[in-house]
């Protein structure tokens, strides 16, 4: 063979072998999220309470876990007791209740001794105390760590909006314990204002105004509290503290603005007025999922509005990266169509994986501001 | 049919309709480490049985890079193919006298750490085995790499470090032809299998937050080896890890004092 015949086939092959190099990097494959149907009204897996109960006219805010051969669902509910002409779940008082279920679809309410049927009051019960949380009392979040329960939530003196126009800028974040979760104690000896859990941070700060909406995920020997920060212009991001008691936090500033662990999105995202209430699962190591409520634009008188969820990943627990979904905007779960129960936007998702699946709990609400608890779930 | 070929066919149409599991923005990441720990692995790069007894084959490897895509999540990594396509890896091969019929090998591989394009990576690499040769020769060899690369990742400004640790075993054969060609002395053909394992550990120089990725996968090969002069050797193999990553690898050796 001539050498000029060698060297070209050699060139020949060379090209053929550089043609069969490839590197096969993971395509990215999303939960597959599904509404579930439910029995109660518009869909919703929870519907109202009765007449005269403490969730009549709204029930929402849910965090939702499996005990044992149970689904736990607790809540905020929202009265009828309306002190003004507001709408809906405006002007009332929000307490907390909670329902149970063996298939995670119908719930049976468990009827607490508190005013209602609620198993969380407002306050502490003394009407002459001014308690940071004596209007509502709402966004359960439940650990069940070792015998204790432990209990956060939120609390305002003011009602939601009402007037109308005049939002609830003073949320906290409160704590109460149970040693069968269903009889709760409150503790008001944190480090935050009243005795709540959370000191708010400086002037300026994203959690300058308000804190709330708290997640606790028990990592190793550490508590984890992801909680919202709002800052002065009523924006709302998530932030992160640590514990070693689950009593006493310590903020954990993250890597994006003012610290936020997760920061609003670009003008345009889905997520662009507010990103908060997450909702983490450590799925396995260096596997932290988190979900979270965004809003595409603020409400008419400031703070989110609508609402969909959205969905972030970490390696750590602390920095997080938005992963885009499969949705046209990138959300991991948009709103329903018309009469469906979340046709105007949902919040606070409540996210558990069990032998089933996965399973997202959701607060729902429909044009008319009526909420109530949904559910989607999505296969390994 | 009867009912175990029917229950394996089902099996298999069931695999295929079967929807793939979720795939995280972690799925990514980590098949980012593997794909790296599998590019400094230690192919090869020489037909089986090869050299004789205390002969030594003193060469430079280069390795080809594919293009890897960098995407996780909502953000895009640089990758090793966004600095170059290739790289270069000295390799010190050489025979030595085995057990009865058997010729023994064993080899080396380093790169210092000299930072070129924002890329600076000190790897050492061994490898050992024993050779049957005959008219058709296999060799058995275990190989070790360890690696640090450091460079920027997550960040253009920022030095990220991958330490990848990877061992690896495989199972050789080839069959030497002589030709009586002007250049060409002899041709080895020779295709090998066997196994690699990989354990790669990212650290983000931004935070120090670390990801770790270990993965045990199959290795296949195919390679041509020429004696272009008794004193210069010639060989490419294709090295493909199914599922990650195929690429070739270039060696041009002098085998001195045969």
């Amino acid at each position: 063979m001539p050498a000029h015949r060698l060297a070209a086939f050699a060139l020949a092959a060379g090209a053929l072998a550089l043609a069969a190099c490839n590197a096969d990097t993971a395509a990215l494959r999303p939960l597959d999220w599904q509404k579930v149907t439910g029995p109660a009204q518009n869909g919703a897996v929870l519907g109202l309470g009765a007449s005269g109960d403490f969730d009549e006219v709204g029930s929402f805010t849910v965090h939702a876990f499996r005990e044992g051969a149970e689904v736990m669902l607790y809540y905020g509910g929202s009265d009828a007791d309306a002190v003004s002409g507001c709408a809906g779940i405006n002007s009332t008082h929000w307490r907390i209740g909670l329902a149970t279920s063996s298939d995670g679809v119908t719930f049976t309410r468990v009827r607490g001794d508190k005013t209602g049927g609620s198993i969380v009051e407002n306050g502490d019960g003394d009407p002459a105390t001014a308690d940071f949380d004596s209007q509502l009392t709402y966004h359960p979040f439940v650990l069940h760590d070792g015998a204790l329960w432990r209990m956060w939530f939120n609390g305002s003196t003011h009602a939601f909006n009402c007037p109308t126009g005049t939002l609830a800028l003073d949320r906290r974040i409160g704590y109460a314990e149970s040693s069968d979760g269903v009889h709760w104690t409150k503790r008001y000896d944190g480090d935050g204002p009243g005795g709540s859990v959370l000191p708010l941070g400086p002037a300026g700060s994203i959690d300058a105004q308000q804190v709330g909406y708290a997640w606790i995920l028990k990592d190793g020997a550490e508590y984890k509290m992801y909680y919202s920060a709002n800052d002065a212009t009523n924006t709302w991001r998530v932030a992160l503290a640590t514990s070693t008691d689950g009593r006493h936090w310590t903020k954990h500033p993250g890597k994006q603005t003012g610290g936020a662990i997760l920061d609003i999105g670009p003008a345009g995202a889905f997520d662009t007025a507010c990103a908060y209430q997450p909702s983490v699962v450590k799925e396995r190591s260096q596997l932290y999922r988190m979900w979270y409520r965004g809003c595409a634009a603020p409400g008419a008188f400031g703070g989110p509005s609508r609402g969909t969820i959205g969905y972030a990943e970490s390696n750590d627990g602390i920095t997080f990266v938005k992963v885009p979904q499969p949705t046209p905007a990138g959300d991991a779960l948009e709103r329903g169509p018309a009469g469906s129960l979340d046709s105007g936007g949902l919040t606070t998702p409540s996210v558990f994986l069990d032998a089933n699946g996965w399973n997202m709990y959701y607060a729902g609400f429909d044009t008319n501001g009526l909420f109530l608890v949904g559910l989607a779930r999505a296969t390994p | 049919m009867t009912h175990a070929p029917r229950r394996a066919l089902a099996l298999l149409l069931l695999g295929a309709a079967w929807p793939a599991r979720a795939q995280t923005m972690l799925d990514q990441e980590e098949r980012l480490i593997e794909l790296h720990s599998l590019l400094v692995a230690l192919p090869a790069a020489e037909a089986p049985g090869a050299l004789e007894p205390f002969q030594a084959s003193l060469g430079l490897e280069l390795i080809t890079i594919p293009t890897i895509d960098g995407t996780t999540g909502g953000k895009r990594q640089i990758t090793a193919s966004d600095r170059t396509r290739v790289f270069p890896r000295p390799r010190l091969l050489v025979g030595l006298p085995g057990p009865g019929p058997l010729r023994a090998f064993a080899g080396a591989a380093y790169i210092p750490p000299v930072r070129v394009n924002e890329v600076s990576s000190h790897l050492g690499g061994l490898e050992a085995g024993l050779a049957w040769v005959g008219p058709l020769a296999a060799a058995l060899r275990g190989h070790g790499v360890y690696a640090t690369s450091m460079s920027p990742v997550t960040e253009r400004d920022s030095r990220d470090t991958l330490r990848t640790v990877a061992l690896g075993a495989d199972l050789s054969a080839g069959w030497t032809l002589p030709l009586p060609l002007p250049l060409v002395g002899t041709a080895t053909p020779f295709a090998g299998l066997g196994v690699e394992h990989v354990d790669g550990r990212f650290r983000v120089a931004s935070d120090g937050a670390v990801l770790t990725s270990r993965k045990t996968v199959l290795a296949l090969s195919a390679g041509l080896r020429a004696t272009v002069t008794p004193h210069v050797e010639a060989v490419a193999e294709w090295v493909d890890y199914p599922g990650r990553l195929s690429h070739v690898v270039f060696k041009l050796a002098w085998l001195p004092g045969r």
